[in-house]
């Protein structure tokens, strides 16, 4: 063994190695970019735990600690061969034709990855589950520090253990040493409060948008009221012209008219945003628009409401009506012969049918457009019932049909 | 004496009309429609001078009523609110009334529709055409007889429209509808509408095309979904291979 030891590449083999842990360290290296070469390395091995929460169970650790072994057996050599090209190219013909240069740097490349896995790779794995609940900034500084720390004494203890198992014969020099502390020290401390700056802006940033946020809400509920404050004025012009043509041939009819369209707009100035009323009165401002449309319509509109008590239960201002005017839209307007608006109660379900039109297009995108008055109901329902989707289309060969679930 | 067609699916508003016409001497309300297809019956039958024409309708629109018939009267489009319709009125000095309507605005319309109905100009008449263009779209409906009424055929429901014996019909899976129109005329207008001329006598909607295959002498054939094959003279096989971009 003696032998296999004595090569001139094995003798400088300490210090060959010691570079392999830090680069960084050789002055004629710059400091900092040279602690890649080593993150890499780690990178590896944190990477048996970095997804998990929990640390390794302990039967598990013979063969993570195999894993590493064979890593720093199979690495080894290669590194070795690295250093040399980079520190003395004259050697690289010795240490390939050299079977125990080989065997000599897999030796000192399983020894120092062994010593990082279990300084720094397990620790790594138990410090997780500890602080992973913690605001990512501050897990980041802890585990820097943690692994400037571990590295370094990873390395002075593979160092004393190379030079223990070659029974002394690789000289372990560390002529570096304080410098390999100062310097971990200050990228530690720089690293940190870099990270640390970085998260506090963060968070600050997080704050913003969530503030923006709010306001965005504020102003989709502004939209809201100035939306469903109107009444529709294709239909309000037609309700005027349907009173001036009553004006002449049916004067009682007219004042009525005249009377409904009067309290549909008072109940519509009633209305606050986001106010839920009781179904009945919901049903009322629908009768009123109804009994103003079939006036326009005669035969063509067909109703059916709902009679007798209502279940108890309370709708936002101002969703049912649009829904009737949609179908009122598509089921009579469109049709010649005209067809069925109704409207169906059923526990907390309201639904709002009739007889499909000759082109209904049920695409969501069709109708869900934006200041279009399904969106506005859709919106207002989101808002009301929590529901992603609170709306639901559905349709058959004899009806189309909008309907809603109001909350328990 | 100008002579009147009144078409508006309401009746309340037709008799308004009615009678604030009544008090223009000059005038004759000579017809009424409901709807679209109505109207164009009683245009084809009545040919009146002038039609008032209301825009929201079930069947066919007003701009729909227009591209339908051929040699179109003057025309008068009427309207509760439609702001875009109304913008392009103006911008192209179409005739439009408002509803409800005032007398004084109807005697301004009726004066100018007195002068058009004596010059006849053929300006009018492009500009109604290009807005009902514009704003009806590509043609989604044609208006064709099935005995002695008007029925609306949808075009997704036709196949193809032929000559036969110089009439013109439009094919479906069912049945063979006459339409009062030329081939020359049907093919300008369902062009946008996906109809493509494939042979002097014939259009084949594009939508039901399922095969096209070349056959003798630099003929083409073309097989329809419902498995009929209708021959494409050499003339026309190019623009129909563009139209189904394979070429």
């Amino acid at each position: 063994m003696e032998q296999a030891f004595s090569p001139a590449f094995l003798r400088r083999e300490s210090f060959a190695t010691v570079r392999i842990a830090f680069p960084s360290i050789h002055p004629e290296n710059a400091a900092v970019p040279g602690i890649l070469p080593h993150t890499e390395l780690m990178l590896w091995m944190l990477s048996i735990f970095r997804l998990r929460r929990e640390p390794p169970q302990p039967r598990e650790i013979p063969v993570l600690l195999l894993k590493a072994a064979v890593f720093g057996l199979a690495v080894g050599p290669f590194l070795s061969l690295f250093v040399l090209a980079i520190t003395s190219p004259a050697e690289i013909r010795g240490f390939l034709v050299s079977p125990v240069s080989i065997l000599g740097g897999a030796m000192t490349g399983a020894v120092f990855s062994l010593a990082f896995f279990i300084c720094s790779g397990l620790g790594n794995a138990y410090l997780a589950p500890l602080i992973c609940d913690y605001p990512s900034g501050i897990v980041q500084t802890i585990y820097t520090v943690f692994n400037m720390v571990s590295s370094t004494m990873a390395l002075i203890i593979a160092s004393a253990l190379v030079s223990f198992l070659s029974g002394g014969r690789i000289r372990i020099v560390f002529p570096y040493l304080w410098q390999v502390f100062g310097i971990n020290g200050i990228i530690a401390l720089v690293l940190a409060s870099v990270i640390g700056a970085f998260a506090k802006l963060r968070r600050q940033v997080e704050e913003a948008q969530v503030k923006m946020r709010e306001k965005d809400v504020e102003t989709a509920r502004a939209q809201g009221r100035a939306l469903q404050s109107q009444i529709n004025p294709h239909f309000f012009f037609n309700t005027l012209n349907t009173i001036s043509a009553l004006i002449d041939d049916d004067p009682a009819a007219a004042k009525r008219t005249i009377g409904r369209l009067a309290d549909m707009f008072r109940y519509t100035f009633g209305c606050t945003d986001g106010e839920a009323v009781p179904l009945e009165r919901e049903l009322q401002f629908v009768r009123d628009y109804l009994s103003i449309e079939q006036a326009r319509f005669r035969r063509r509109l067909q109703i059916e409401l709902p009679e007798g008590p209502l279940p108890d239960i309370r709708v936002p201002g101002l969703v049912l009506q649009p829904l009737v005017e949609n179908a009122v839209k598509y089921g009579i307007a469109t049709r010649i012969e005209g067809g069925t608006v109704e409207v169906r109660v059923d526990g907390g379900k309201v639904m709002v049918r009739n007889t499909p039109g000759e082109d209904d297009r049920l695409e969501p995108s069709n109708l869900f457009r934006p200041g279009h008055a399904l969106e506005n109901v859709r919106a207002r329902l989101r808002l009301f019932t929590g529901q992603a989707e609170p709306l639901h289309v559905s349709s058959t060969a004899a009806w189309t049909e909008f309907s809603f679930e109001t909350p328990k | 004496m100008i002579r009147i067609l009144l078409v508006d699916d309401e009746e309340l508003a037709r008799s308004t009309m009615r009678r604030a016409l009544a008090a223009i001497p000059d005038l004759e309300v000579v017809g009424e429609a409901g709807n679209g297809a109505e109207a164009i019956e009683a245009i084809a039958e009545l040919r009146p001078d002038v039609i008032l024409l209301d825009i929201e309708m079930p069947g066919f629109n007003g701009f729909e009523v227009v591209q339908q018939v051929i040699d179109p009267p003057i025309v008068v489009f009427v309207t509760a609110y439609d702001e875009y319709a109304v913008r392009a009125f103006d911008a192209n000095a179409i005739d439009y009334l408002l509803k409800p309507v005032q007398p004084e605005r109807l005697e301004k319309t009726i004066a100018r529709v007195r002068e058009r109905v004596k010059a006849r100009t053929p300006e009018h008449r492009k500009g109604v055409a290009d807005i009902a263009r514009q704003r009806g779209g590509p043609v989604r409906r044609l208006a064709a007889r099935r005995g002695k009424r008007i029925a609306i055929v949808p075009l997704r429901d036709v196949n193809r429209i032929e000559i036969d014996d110089k009439l013109v019909f439009a094919c479906t899976a069912t049945e063979r509808l006459l339409i009062e129109k030329t081939i020359g005329e049907l093919e300008i207008l369902l062009e946008p509408s996906g109809f493509l001329r494939i042979s002097r006598g014939e259009l084949v909607n594009l939508e039901k095309v399922a095969e096209l295959m070349p056959w003798f002498s630099g003929t083409w054939r073309v097989r329809l979904t419902n498995g009929e094959e209708r021959d494409v003279s050499r003339e026309r096989a190019k623009q129909l291979k563009e139209a189904m971009g394979v070429e």
